[in-house]
């Protein structure tokens, strides 16, 4: 791996280090705060506590996405990073970001759960975006990893959107997306097509949006060749 | 490195900030960048080290284009007066970020530094006063040894015995081994010794590019009273008057060894006073 590759990934974790710590810390004080309320509805009638660990993970991955843009890319030039070692170097760490986030998140709910059996704390209950989240840990990291990479990917494509093209630029590319969602929504295919995949899953859908999502990704390579330090207003 | 500036034009939306300027910096040498606000510089820093693309023209350096070239972005370190850091990293992570992309990255040179400069490498670069960023900017510039350091104002907030401190250490990397080395600043008197040759750039254009020897050679500072000295200026090419109590001084392009023969006494210019009367001039023109 190149010299620049690897001082833009220990820039990137050094970067991320404390917006994960703190995202971490108040997920894992939500889960403990969840569990001592499922605890006190054990003995309420069909009492039942549902948390989704996943479904914060998701945002704060979006959100990710869409803020390296900003936040990373002028700094990166600054130090000297070619575009395409930043390219490079982004797509093995946003992948990485998505595995790490995923096995932990898994794992977590794997641990969680041990936890509740060995307790009998049988009213917490974790919700899941698709059933096939309720299998192994193995199924529950490929779903999470695809969903995550997805969100990051589409995220950061609008973020160089309005970063090159400014407000209007970027604000005209997400009104064609809401309207194509809206239009999907009117019509029933869409909600149609997210029950199908949701409802009645298939993991080869997960590894096909992984797909989407690296194709995505490699899109954002026309973007950021010619990218500059500043940004348009 | 050879730097070839060829009709070099930067444009943002209404306003020309570069007007095709052209210019070579043949050997390394520490080059003074002067110019008033809005001038071009940074515009002009910020395409030589590749962050920005030019409108027209093009810089090239050793033959080759600056944009995108890990070759060259890896040789060439410019700070700025602020905003180069990343305000959550600690200085050590700064520190160790640059060693990655500078090849040559002396990292006994930048733990010197950071003991001269009082400097916590756990402290975060947020938690840094003004001055001490200022410090990390100055810290990482010379333990690049980029053999293109640029120096847009780099030491906003930091004290008079820190910014001579700062001189010393230039000068003594630069006599061990040189490299160019450009340096932009308002503070000219301060530097002005420093420099080796010297460019103004004034609303976008190049105004001179000269030897700071030459410069100095060049004008010359002519005072007596009033009226010697406005018979003697009669047929000069006069930069600036200044008077004060029945006496004058003027800043003439010339050699001063007439007026001395005429009984005025001759002085040399400030570049920092010459920078201000060309600038000047060209606005007024």
């Amino acid at each position: 791996m190149g010299r620049q590759v690897k001082g833009l990934l220990y820039f990137f974790l050094t970067d991320i280090r404390y917006s994960l710590m703190i995202f971490w810390s108040i997920l894992l004080s939500i889960l403990v705060l969840s569990l001592c309320i499922a605890y006190f509805l054990i003995g309420v009638e069909n009492g039942n506590y549902y948390l989704s660990v996943d479904i914060p993970i998701y945002v704060y991955c979006a959100i990710f996405g869409f803020l390296t843009v900003k936040e990373t890319i002028p700094f990166a030039i600054k130090i000297g990073a070619t575009r395409k070692n930043l390219f490079v170097a982004l797509g093995v760490f946003f992948l990485g970001l998505a595995v790490v986030k995923s096995v932990i998140s898994s794992t977590l709910q794997l641990v969680t759960l041990a936890f509740t059996k060995a307790t009998g704390v049988s009213t917490f209950n974790f919700l899941y975006l698709s059933p096939l989240m309720e299998g192994s840990w193995l199924t529950r990291v490929i779903i999470d990893t695809a969903v995550m990479f997805f969100l990051i990917s589409i995220m950061y494509i609008f973020g160089l959107l309005f970063y090159k093209a400014g407000l209007a630029g970027g604000g005209i590319a997400a009104g064609i997306l809401i309207l194509i969602l809206l239009y999907g929504i009117a019509e029933g295919w869409l909600i149609e097509f997210f029950i199908n995949q949701f409802m009645e899953p298939h993991l080869s859908f997960f590894y096909q949006l992984l797909g989407v999502g690296l194709v995505l990704y490699g899109l954002t390579y026309f973007f950021v060749r010619n990218i500059t330090i500043i940004k348009t207003k | 490195m050879r730097i070839e500036v060829k009709n070099l034009s930067k444009r943002y939306k209404d306003q020309e900030a570069l007007k095709n300027v052209s210019f070579t910096l043949d050997e390394p040498k520490i080059y003074g960048l002067l110019g008033r606000n809005g001038a071009g510089k940074t515009t002009f820093m910020n395409i030589l080290s590749g962050q920005i693309l030019a409108s027209g023209g093009e810089i090239v350096i050793d033959g080759e284009n600056p944009f995108d070239n890990q070759r060259l972005t890896e040789s060439i370190c410019l700070i700025k007066e602020g905003d180069n850091f990343k305000k959550d990293l600690k200085v050590k992570n700064v520190l160790k970020i640059y060693s990655y992309f500078y090849p040559k990255w002396d990292q006994e040179l930048a733990d010197e530094l950071i003991k001269e400069y009082n400097l916590n490498v756990n402290a975060k670069v947020k938690a840094l006063s003004k001055g001490m960023e200022s410090a990390l900017g100055i810290i990482v510039g010379l333990a690049s040894k980029a053999p293109i350091t640029i120096f847009d104002e780099p030491y906003i907030g930091l004290d008079a015995p820190s910014r001579k401190r700062f001189y010393e250490i230039l000068l003594n990397e630069y006599q061990m081994e040189k490299r160019t080395i450009i340096f932009s600043t308002h503070l000219i008197d301060e530097v002005s010794l420093l420099f080796e040759e010297v460019l103004i750039l004034s609303e976008g254009s190049l105004l001179l590019k000269e030897e700071a020897e030459a410069i100095r050679d060049k004008a010359c500072a002519v005072s007596g009273k009033k009226g010697e000295v406005e018979k003697f200026i009669q047929d000069k090419d006069v930069l600036e008057r200044k008077q004060f109590a029945g006496m004058m001084t003027a800043y003439i392009f010339g050699d001063g060894e007439e007026a001395r023969a005429n009984g005025l006494s001759v002085e040399g210019v400030p570049i920092q006073e010459l920078m201000i009367a060309l600038t000047s001039r060209k606005e007024g023109a």
